[in-house]
């Protein structure tokens, strides 16, 4: 058994390092992309087949966010971009679920590695999605109180807690991509350390369970994102 | 006791110390929401889901101490 935490590189494209997770990545969006544009195309009033699973999934997905939320409007603004980061990690999660993918290799590197498990994808998403918070206490707070928020001259107390939403902000950033790829990398190593241990049987329960976690996580990440951004939101009575 | 080893207890340490927290949060925010929807099975739904975001919550440190064992471990 070996594990690590940086996944394997595969080759190198004029110095860039292409990894296995990278592949899969790439492989599962142009897959999503294909397939749901082409759904796209011919869509039909009444759904049937694969258009159905589609808008079962987005209507379900955009009914559980708003039941979190309280505002419409920042749900339906940043519906898009949750239902995409939604679907590429729910995607990416259950694709392990295939069997025989580990066996495919390439000058014995395995060509598959689950795309959660790589934090660097997550840390781009993470790092996506604070910078929409940010700007968001910039557009509706002003540029002038979101530079106040962090550093404010109305007495020590306040100078100190000033410094510590720096701190909170960075916090937000390593709680939301850690919880997710930590979900998703132990369940890698728990599924392989129990195949080594008693092969074939032992894993099932706890197949059974990373299933749920594989579908909860993602729900989970895009939730959190929302619940930051509406915290965010700097109300209008506030400032005045 | 060489390196190896000391990483191994390191490991084990940090995740079986990092779990009791989470553990019995997450102990808590069930028996609460069990209770809840006892006691207005109409709002089960929105307990249920809030009750999932909450324990995503609380598991963070557990999350944590799973990380900084892994990186003991594996890097």
């Amino acid at each position: 058994m070996d594990f690590s935490l940086a996944p394997n590189i595969l080759f190198y494209i004029y110095g860039f390092p292409v990894t296995n997770s990278f592949l899969t990545t790439l492989a599962i969006g142009l897959v999503l992309v294909i397939a749901l544009w082409a759904m796209g195309k011919k869509m039909k009033t009444v759904p049937s087949g694969f258009q159905s699973i589609v808008e079962a999934v987005v209507v379900g997905s955009y009914d559980f966010l708003s039941q979190t939320s309280q505002s419409k409007k920042i749900t339906k603004r940043l519906f898009p971009f949750l239902l995409t980061t939604l679907l590429l990690f729910l995607v990416g999660n259950l694709v392990s679920y295939l069997p025989g993918l580990s066996a495919i290799s390439y000058n014995n590197i395995p060509l598959y590695r689950t795309a959660t498990t790589d934090y660097n994808l997550i840390l781009i998403i993470s790092l996506f999605f604070l910078i929409i918070i940010q700007s968001t206490t910039i557009v509706t707070g002003g540029l002038l109180g979101y530079i106040k928020k962090f550093l404010n001259f109305k007495g020590p107390l306040d100078f100190v807690l000033g410094l510590m939403d720096i701190i909170g902000e960075i916090a937000k950033l390593v709680s939301i991509s850690f919880r997710f790829f930590g979900n998703a990398f132990a369940g890698d190593v728990l599924i392989a350390v129990l195949i080594f241990i008693f092969p074939y049987i032992l894993p099932l329960p706890f197949m059974g369970l990373l299933l749920i976690s594989s579908v909860v996580q993602p729900a989970v990440f895009c939730i959190l994102v929302l619940i930051y951004v509406q915290m965010s939101v700097v109300e209008k009575t506030k400032t005045e | 006791m060489d390196a190896e080893a000391a990483k191994y207890i390191a490991a084990g340490i940090a995740m079986g110390l990092g779990a009791i927290g989470p553990g019995v949060g997450e102990g808590f925010i069930g028996a609460k929401a069990m209770e809840a929807m006892g006691r207005n099975p109409e709002a089960g739904n929105t307990i249920f889901t809030r009750m999932f975001v909450a324990m995503a919550v609380t598991e963070s440190t557990g999350i944590y101490s799973l990380v900084i064992a892994l990186l003991v471990l594996f890097s």
